[in-house]
């Protein structure tokens, strides 16, 4: 059995229109090209070029196919895409430069050669590029599919002017800034069990032992697991509200100084590093102590001035 | 030559909406696909058959057409026919169009110069 033009035509229109459809759509694009052609050969045409014909007016059948299926033919809507390409190019200029040096000075550290501390990261960066493209990408698909009642690229029918973010947009916590976050923190979570088992560093004695103090997964690591979760939630609820209230600021400062305070005073009891690692990181008061002192300090600060700073000027501007 | 390239796409633009319009008031008389097109096409009405053919499947799905196989001929064809609802839909779409026409020829200024001045120019008003 020959396979017509038509065949090939109705099969590749179908093919991606649902089960329940297809048999239907089939039977009426063929009665209509045979329509087509019969009209075509009663003006004169042979019956192959009025096939022809017919089919070039009916068009690309993938865009035929489209239009019978009515619903999103994108991955991620206009309404998402500025905060997904802006979530990416964040991600990107950090996680990346950071994968790579840690890499590259875990190499140095453990004395290769300099040629080997350059190149052999690439590899390791490339990786994590590729698990950072997709993983944002799934989250941004998922969110343009459930993360709103409306389909992609609609707009919002609900709108009120108050949604309007406040003229210093910085300031605001965005979809980027929450896809960001919710990325870093499960690399976060997965390099936590990673270093548990696949351990880049070695004691002197030649052994490999994780980075962490094992004896933190006893409470504190499922502690700060859980205040990462808590912080993740508020800003999602944050993006709900648009600004901060009294009791998103207040939790906000809980959690900020929950999340530092613990680990302040774990850095300055040295309880954070493998006592196995050496003495040089693990005695109290050593330098990596003092240095993670001053960088925790500086973050809850910066964190709970954004946070307040930002209230005061909300009450500046809504009455 | 470029200025028909625009007056084609604006043509067009204009033209889509009349489309669902046309095709429920053609087919109060029950039609198959092709019949339809090629009533359209006579009428004046530019429909893309890879347009038309989509549209009337989704007005059936609206419950604006109802359909039936008629396998008598020599060719089994999908007669649509306008429901009562689809009906209704349209006469409301009529009057609205009639109301587009209104609303140009108020905006119209050189068509007439003289009521298009002062204050009955107010934008929104229906007739």
């Amino acid at each position: 059995m020959s396979t017509t033009l038509t065949d090939r035509y109705v099969a590749a229109a179908v093919r991606h229109v649902s089960g329940k459809h297809r048999g239907e759509i089939d039977r009426e694009l063929r009665a209509a090209i045979a329509d087509d052609v019969e009209a075509r050969v009663s003006l004169g045409e042979s019956p192959g070029q009025a096939e022809y014909a017919a089919l070039a007016e009916l068009g690309d059948p993938a865009q035929l196919a489209t239009r019978y299926a009515d619903k999103a033919t994108v991955l991620i809507g206009p309404a998402n895409y500025p905060s997904y390409a802006k979530a990416m190019r964040l991600l990107s200029a950090t996680v990346l430069p950071i994968t790579y040096l840690v890499n590259a000075i875990g190499h140095w550290v453990r004395g290769e050669n300099v040629a080997a501390a350059i190149f052999s990261p690439l590899g390791v960066t490339l990786t994590a590029a590729v698990y950072l493209f997709t993983g944002v990408t799934v989250l941004y698909v998922l969110l343009d599919r459930f993360g709103s009642e409306r389909g992609p690229g609609e707009p919002d029918e609900d709108w009120k002017p108050d949604q309007l973010p406040f003229s210093d947009a910085t300031a605001t916590t965005t979809w980027s800034e929450v896809g960001s976050g919710i990325v870093l923190a499960v690399l976060l979570v997965v390099a936590l069990f990673v270093q548990r088992s696949a351990t880049l560093v070695t004691t002197a004695s030649g052994s490999r032992v994780p980075v962490l103090d094992p004896t933190l997964w006893g409470f504190w690591v499922p502690f700060f697991v859980v205040v990462l979760v808590l912080s993740l939630a508020l800003a999602v609820a944050n993006l709900r509200l648009g600004r901060w209230t009294l009791v998103t600021a207040v939790a906000g400062t809980v959690l900020i100084l929950a999340a530092t305070g613990p680990l302040a005073y774990l850095f300055f009891e040295a309880r954070v590093l493998n006592p196995a690692l050496g003495s040089v990181f693990t005695s109290t008061g050593s330098w990596i102590g003092w240095l993670a002192l001053v960088v925790l300090a500086a973050i809850t600060v910066a964190v709970l001035a954004k946070t307040w700073s930002h209230r005061d000027r909300q009450r500046i501007e809504v009455p | 030559m470029k200025d028909t390239d625009l007056l084609d796409a604006h043509r067009q633009e204009l033209w889509r909406g009349t489309v669902v319009l046309a095709s429920l008031l053609a087919l109060q008389k029950p039609g198959y696909g092709y019949g339809l097109l090629d009533a359209l096409e006579r009428a004046g009405v530019p429909a893309p058959a890879n347009t038309l053919y989509p549209l009337l499947r989704r007005l059936e799905g609206q419950g604006l057409l109802t359909s039936e196989w008629d396998t008598s001929g020599a060719r089994p064809r999908k007669f649509y026919r306008t429901s009562r609802d689809g009906l209704r839909l349209a006469r409301e779409l009529q009057k609205e169009w009639r109301a587009i026409d209104t609303a140009l020829s108020r905006l119209d200024t050189e068509a007439d110069p003289e009521t298009n001045t002062g204050a009955d120019t107010e934008l929104g008003e229906q007739p």
